[in-house]
């Protein structure tokens, strides 16, 4: 057996060996599967990466090989991906709902030999494309569900490659630690596809030292201990992912695989992680069920809840300007929370979650305050792909403004332009064949985030908007797109709304995605009938409900940059045809481009406009649909009043 | 689970001269078929052609007024429903027939009841036996949400559940009783495309993974002639034809029954 030094420890399989020597039959993962929580080891863990590492390396895996990975997060995966990396490969991941062309892309851009699939709608995905995906060898997939009849020759089982990797060890012990130690963590470990919310994707290549570095970052403002549990919800295409995996491999934390995507709040519930790092999209989504589940409530759990919300709120508002709070809001706040608050948590699996965290996209203040209220102490973590983990809220220096302190070790300026650029060993290594690109973003060492911000005088980092998002208008006054949608967005009858101002126009419009689910129930309960999602869009009690909503926003942002106009979508802005990138971004030169016609009518003072969009289906098959969309103003006494529109 | 070669040669379901009488009412007048073992046969035929009074009568629902059926070369003309369906024979129903009031899992577990072998000791006193019996029974059933990919919902209440979700609880059901044929009425009625491309890959996999013999009532032809390995035609209680799915789309009388005459 090699000895490691920690000075060594430079790559996460170089920790898996290291934690198999410390650990051996701790629990170092758990899935849920067939309703039961499964336990495995170290020892598990080892043997798993170990036998998929030789099969690869049977395959005639090199290193410096690109392997692609595509499906949800389950332990097969984050075995591979290790495994990868222990044979000196590059993983590359995918998200799960990418549709063929763009896996084809992906594939064919990274120069993948193998592809590891999760089950046979993956692995249909890959056989589709596979003519646009010459250099790919070999197709493994580890769910074997449906597909006994596959008998084409490139597709391989996970229990056949493993066999194949047994076989291989158990004639040359001791081959794989070889691997393993062979490796640096100046090695490239990951090539991490953007999302890409102007152009196509592009491959970030990150090193293990790079990622090790975020994940040490995130561990110093949120430090587990061995064993302590976390659960897994970020696919393996999410940079977080990686990240959060030191948890396991640095820290010993167990990671939790719920069952399915759909079971997600019970499993929640099971295990409530000490940790929990989710999307700022599912964050709005929990924020929304337990806004319908309080609406829902019977008498006096509703009435609890109006009467101890706004307490949990006054706290946070005393705590967000550095008062204390007095004895009195304290004794209430703690009724609150033995009443309200902590079943509340509880029913959310939350109730032994230390670190709530979000990262990857925007997440209004709003929803911080909401969470803080009911006694979720939620926390911004701010990074990307290409800088990595800039900065975080340790728990005791919480400002809900501010997107976190900026960790140790990075390096940051504010340019003149108020970008924020980023440096220091937590930097990507450039784009994947890109060097124009390269130049353009890290060329000097210092990457562009594209992100306008700035830094107070405690070392927080606060983030105004995406620099393309912020615009001006012919008032003069400088808007906060992204800002201002993020607001919207916290109303539990929205969806997503994609903001439109210009120069040349003197106030702002919304094309706003209502919350079908939200809204649908509404419906039934105020006997408003509707038959489809369009349907329902353009009705009038609809309408005056998010004209309310969008009231509320309008009141909390200064005066000249409020919404005007808006206008109801007939149907929900989709990932497949383009509209958002897989993490749900707006892609808003492609949405502004697509939604022209109907921009030009809002500002065109028109009342009405017939949509016929076509709409691009998973098989392939397109199909139209027609609506008239309806445009409304934010407050009534403009309809039709022309002169008033630059004063709201 | 039993798996089972296709092409074995003797037919696994055998019906001879099958006809039933409600009153003066001929529901079903000589109707002889077979079923071959691992295949998927598709029942077609208009409304009121006596597709589910031939399920009604091979489960044991209905008695014949003549004829006999046959499972797997052992007679089974007038057992009771609950003795057939313990050979190796399930169903599914037209219209929903579950324990509203029970969960996903306690249907299914219900379903096994039927291969529990019952002890009053053993079971008053549960550890060992009993307990050992009942985690292998719940594993069975867990395979069985695995496969169907009902986790989700596995400790709701029937009742509380969408018709589609209904429709693959009882084809869960039906699976859980591990039978050798399945007897499928309407499956994707009432559903959307979406569902129904779901319930049509359920349906292929039971076959292929399982081996079962599936019978199958339906009304998509698009489903009927894309997965049934032979097809039968019923018109007013008649067997009109039988054949390929090709062959049928071009019978003269099949489409005469379908869309009247010229």
């Amino acid at each position: 057996m090699v000895a490691l030094q920690p000075s060594d420890m430079d790559t996460y399989p170089k920790f898996l060996v290291r934690n198999r020597q410390i650990w051996r039959e701790k629990v170092a993962l758990r899935r849920k599967d067939r309703g039961i929580w499964q336990n495995y080891t170290w020892e598990d863990c080892y043997a798993q990466v170990e036998q998929v590492c030789l099969g690869l390396a049977q395959l005639g895996l090199k290193p410096g090989d690109k392997v692609s990975l595509i499906g949800d997060d389950e332990p097969e995966g984050f075995w591979a991906e290790a495994a990868i990396q222990s044979a000196g490969g590059i993983v590359v991941a995918m998200w799960s709902d990418s549709i063929a062309s763009e896996a084809a892309y992906i594939i064919n851009h990274s120069d993948s030999r193998f592809v590891i699939a999760e089950d046979q709608e993956q692995v249909d995905k890959i056989l589709e494309i596979q003519r646009d995906i010459p250099k790919v060898q070999k197709v493994i997939y580890w769910d074997q569900k449906g597909m006994r009849k596959y008998d084409d020759p490139i597709l391989m089982s996970y229990d056949e490659l493993k066999g194949l990797g047994k076989t291989y060890g158990d004639g040359h012990p001791g081959i794989f630690e070889q691997f393993v130690t062979g490796g640096k963590g100046t090695d490239i470990a990951q090539i991490s596809y953007t999302s890409g919310t102007a152009s196509l994707p592009k491959g970030a290549v990150i090193t293990h030292h790079a990622i090790i570095a975020s994940s040490r970052r995130m561990q110093e403002f949120g430090p587990l201990r061995q064993g302590e549990d976390v659960i897994t919800t970020l696919p393996s295409a999410s940079v977080f992912h990686q990240w959060f995996a030191g948890y396991n491999y640095l820290c010993g934390a167990v990671i939790n695989f719920p069952e399915e995507p759909e079971t997600l709040m019970q499993d929640y519930r099971e295990i409530s992680p000490r940790f929990i790092l989710i999307t700022p999209r599912q964050w709005q989504s929990l924020s929304s069920m337990t806004q319908i589940r309080i609406s829902d409530a019977g008498f006096l759990k509703g009435l609890f809840c109006r009467l101890f919300l706004p307490v949990g709120y006054k706290i946070v508002d005393l705590r967000a300007s550095g008062r204390r709070a007095g004895l009195l809001w304290k004794l209430l706040y703690r009724l609150g929370d033995v009443l309200v608050f902590g079943p509340l948590r509880d029913k959310l699996g939350l109730i032994k979650t230390k670190y709530a965290a979000t990262g990857s996209a925007f997440l209004s203040p709003e929803f911080f305050r909401f969470f803080h209220a009911i006694g979720i102490d939620l926390i911004q973590i701010y990074g990307s792909i290409e800088a990595g983990v800039v900065s975080m809220h340790p728990r005791d220096d919480m400002n809900i403004e501010s997107v976190g302190r900026i960790c140790n070790g990075v390096k940051i300026q504010i340019s003149g332009e108020q970008e924020i650029l980023v440096g220091g060993e937590t930097l990507f290594s450039g784009y994947y064949k890109n060097p124009e690109k390269n130049h353009q973003v890290i060329g000097d060492g210092w990457f562009r985030t594209g992100d306008s911000g700035y830094i107070n005088d405690r070392g927080h980092l606060f983030y105004t908007d995406r620099i393309e998002n912020l615009e001006e208008l012919s008032n003069g006054h400088r808007c906060r797109l992204g800002y201002i949608e993020g607001k919207l967005q916290f109303s539990r009858f929205i969806k997503d709304g994609m903001v439109i101002g210009g120069k040349k126009r003197d106030y702002l419009s919304a094309i706003i995605n209502i919350d079908f689910d939200s809204i649908g129930k509404w419906a039934e309960t105020n006997q408003v009938p509707y038959t489809t999602f369009a349907d329902l869009s353009q009705k009038e009690e609809v309408t005056e409900l998010i004209r309310k909503e969008l009231q509320r926003v309008n009141s909390t942002l200064p005066e000249g940059s409020r919404i005007g106009k808006f206008v109801l979508l007939h149907k929900e802005f989709d990932a497949d045809e383009g509209e958002l990138t897989r993490t749900r971004k707006l892609r808003r030169a492609f949405l502004q481009d697509r939604y022209k016609d109907l921009i030009e009518a809002i500002y065109g003072d028109k009342k009405e406009m017939p949509v016929v969009t076509e709409v691009r289906y998973r098989d392939g098959r397109r199909g139209t649909i027609e609506t008239n969309l309806k445009i409304r103003s934010v407050y009534e006494e403009m309809e039709g009043n022309h002169s008033e529109k630059g004063k709201c | 689970m039993v798996t089972m070669e296709k092409g074995d040669d003797a037919p696994i379901l055998r019906c001879e001269d099958i006809s039933l009488r409600f009153g003066g009412v001929n529901a079903l007048l000589d109707i002889t078929f077979e079923v071959n073992k691992g295949e998927i046969l598709s029942i077609i035929g208009p409304n009121g052609a006596g597709k589910t009074c031939i399920i009604n009568t091979i489960t044991g629902f209905y008695h014949p007024w003549q004829g006999k059926i046959y499972f797997k070369e052992r007679e089974i003309t007038g057992l009771p429903p609950h003795k057939i369906c313990k050979l190796g024979i399930a169903r599914t129903f037209q219209n929903i027939e579950l324990f509203t009031g029970l969960s996903v899992l306690d249907n299914l577990l219900a379903a096994r009841h039927l291969r529990l072998k019952p002890n009053l000791l053993s079971n008053a006193i549960y550890f060992g036996l009993a307990q050992r019996e009942e985690i292998k029974e719940r594993r069975i059933v867990e395979d069985i949400i695995d496969f169907l990919e009902m986790e989700a919902i596995r400790k709701q209440e029937v009742k509380t559940l969408p018709y589609g979700q209904r429709k693959r609880v009882e084809l869960g059901r039906a699976l859980a009783l591990e039978p050798e044929v399945m007897l499928l009425d309407e499956p994707t009625a009432g559903m959307n495309v979406e569902e129904k491309e779901e319930m049509v890959r359920f349906i292929l996999d039971i076959n292929e993974e399982r081996g079962t013999t599936i019978v199958l009532i339906e009304h998509d032809m698009d489903i009927v002639m894309d997965i049934s390995e032979r097809v039968i035609v019923f018109d007013f209680g008649n067997k009109i034809a039988e054949g390929l799915p090709k062959e049928i789309t071009k019978d003269e009388r099949v489409i005469k029954a379908y869309l009247g005459e010229k």
